[in-house]
């Protein structure tokens, strides 16, 4: 009970929140929606034991469908984001033959090679506009950042809602049987290459529709911009600062390091990767349950501890 | 009509064949022991019929079907279930859900027809701490999970892979009952076993391996009075 009053408060929050702030404030947590869902994404395959270092591919991958749907058939840009989503999911279902044959190191390293050759791509074709990109007439709502903000606000409680569903369903169980053995969950009649395939190509989708939405909100693609390995790296550490394997480990890192670094970058420029980087060694090294589970456990432990005291003082 | 039959099955691995022409088959309601020194081939025997290892040539017929192509998965929804020599538990996993992933995936029910059946499995197998993760599981209680989970998909195979192993004698004699009440299910059960009191207690009938093939077959007190499966086990006299 207590704990559904919590989400209830925390989307209050969410939604009246664009009403006390000005742009700025709401341009900050509009960015770090878009990051917690690229975090919960990454984390999601994850669950399945893949280290997978693919995100800025696929999120690269929706940015330009997105916007060359828009600039050259003129199509919707709020449709534009679905259309960049299933891009990026068919691709990943394609590949996915190919990549997840590979285990471990070998597929990390095969995914972080595959969002390389989509930015040579781009770099390369006349339809992606070469080196310098595409840039639209107008962002999404015409700029305005309170719509921009609600509607990564949606995305991103569309992508807590999946990852929530991934946690309760049969998926839990056969991603991470196939985590922990994957000889076992095979011969307890788990089709691993069917879940892994499905996951990659979800995964996939919602780093294509994040994509699209975050180029549609600046109007524009360039290809080192778009496929920037920040997409991949600072999802990947809020995940871990978070807690791994959980819906709300990388929402907790989200916030946390979204927040840390939109400050660091005021008070000195690029400083902020310098403390990504410590943040993650600090964590990895001391806390790697991340933040979130240890942090919930001492709450619980309290909370048993006051149920006791309550009772003996009775 | 047997339950599982293997014809010509081979299995090489580079330059050694660890399986060579093996012809034998398991009936409905039997227990087989398979046994044999070090190396004979018996847990690779298990990986070709459940799958986890392709065959280099040879067929598998179960119920009369050829599943020598088959991935392991499907394998196992048919009915082909394993154990594993050493332990493999998911370990993110309490008990019960580790059984659990059998009945979800073997059986393909749903979360909570999948969780009854397990709970349903646990009171066959006598398993009380059923939420506990399995890290913080008895030996013998592991062991329960690793049967409960081959169970859990209903197997009409099943293939116990030196289940006894590291058990005392009462905990031995517990599963040995176990096993028992399976063949009354009329399942069809292959045992691997170094024990041979356990082989002797609850076989009809064992093949003895020996550098993949058959040397001898028969009921056990038969065929351990044999002099070449006395020579395999404790080496030939120059």
């Amino acid at each position: 009970m207590n704990k559904n009053y919590l989400i209830l408060i925390l989307l209050a929050i969410a939604l009246i929140f664009p009403l006390f702030f000005g742009s700025y404030f709401i341009h900050v947590i509009t960015t770090v929606f878009v990051f917690l869902a690229l975090s919960l994404s990454w984390d999601m395959m994850l669950r399945t034991g893949q280290l997978s270092f693919g995100t800025a591919g696929f999120f690269g991958l929706g940015a330009y469908m997105s916007v060359m749907v828009v600039l050259k058939l003129g199509w919707n840009p709020i449709f534009s984001l679905l259309i960049g989503g299933l891009f990026a999911g068919i691709i990943a279902f394609f590949l996915g033959f190919v990549v997840l044959r590979l285990r471990e190191i070998y597929f990390a390293i095969t995914t972080l090679a595959l969002t390389h050759v989509f930015l040579v791509i781009a770099e390369n074709l006349s339809v992606t506009g070469g080196a310098s990109g595409l840039t639209l007439n107008r962002a999404i709502f015409n700029g305005n950042s309170v719509k921009i903000y609600y509607l990564i606000l949606f995305l991103t409680l569309v992508v807590i809602g999946i990852s929530e569903y991934f946690k309760r369903s049969k998926i839990h169980f056969a991603i991470n049987s196939i985590r922990n053995d994957e000889i076992t969950a095979k011969s307890s009649g788990i089709n691993v290459f069917k879940y892994l395939l499905l996951v990659f190509v979800i995964t996939s989708a919602i780093q294509g529709v994040i994509g699209a939405a975050y180029a549609q909100q600046y109007a524009f693609v360039e290809p080192s911009s778009t496929f920037s390995l920040n997409f991949l790296l600072l999802p990947i550490a809020m995940a871990l600062v978070g807690g791994i394997y959980s819906t709300n480990g990388p929402i907790v890192g989200a916030f946390i390091l979204g927040i840390i670094s939109e400050y660091l970058k005021l008070i000195m420029p690029y400083g902020h990767l310098i403390v990504y980087g410590l943040i993650i060694v600090v964590v990895v090294l001391f806390m790697p349950q991340g933040i979130y589970k240890p942090l919930k456990n001492k709450l619980s432990n309290k909370n048993i501890r006051g149920d006791a005291n309550a009772q003996s003082s009775n | 009509m047997p339950s599982l039959q293997t014809n010509n099955l081979v299995k090489k691995f580079g330059g050694l064949t660890a399986v060579n022409n093996l012809n034998f088959s398991v009936d409905k309601g039997e227990i087989l022991g398979i046994i044999g020194p070090n190396g004979a081939g018996k847990t690779t025997v298990i990986n070709l019929v459940a799958g986890t290892l392709p065959v280099t040539s040879g067929e598998i017929l179960f119920n009369n079907e050829d599943i020598t192509k088959l991935p392991s998965h499907v394998r196992n929804q048919k009915g082909v279930a394993r154990t594993f020599q050493t332990v493999r538990p998911l370990e993110d996993f309490t008990a019960i859900e580790n059984i659990m992933v059998g009945s979800l995936f073997g059986q393909k029910k749903d979360l909570n027809k999948g969780r009854e059946y397990a709970k349903e499995i646990c009171d066959f197998l006598n398993f009380e701490n059923i939420n506990k993760p399995v890290d913080e599981l008895t030996v013998l209680e592991m062991k329960k999970v690793e049967i409960g989970r081959a169970l859990a998909s209903d197997p009409e195979l099943l293939f116990f892979d030196e289940v006894m192993a590291g058990l005392n004698s009462e905990e031995t004699w517990e599963i040995i009952e176990l096993i028992k009440k399976l063949r009354e299910k009329n399942m069809a059960i292959c045992v691997v076993e170094h024990i041979m009191k356990v082989v002797k207690e609850l076989t009809s009938r064992v093949i003895v391996l020996d550098q993949g093939e058959i040397i001898a077959q028969g009921p056990y007190e038969k065929v351990s009075q044999e002099e070449q499966v006395i020579a395999a086990y404790l080496g030939e006299d120059d």
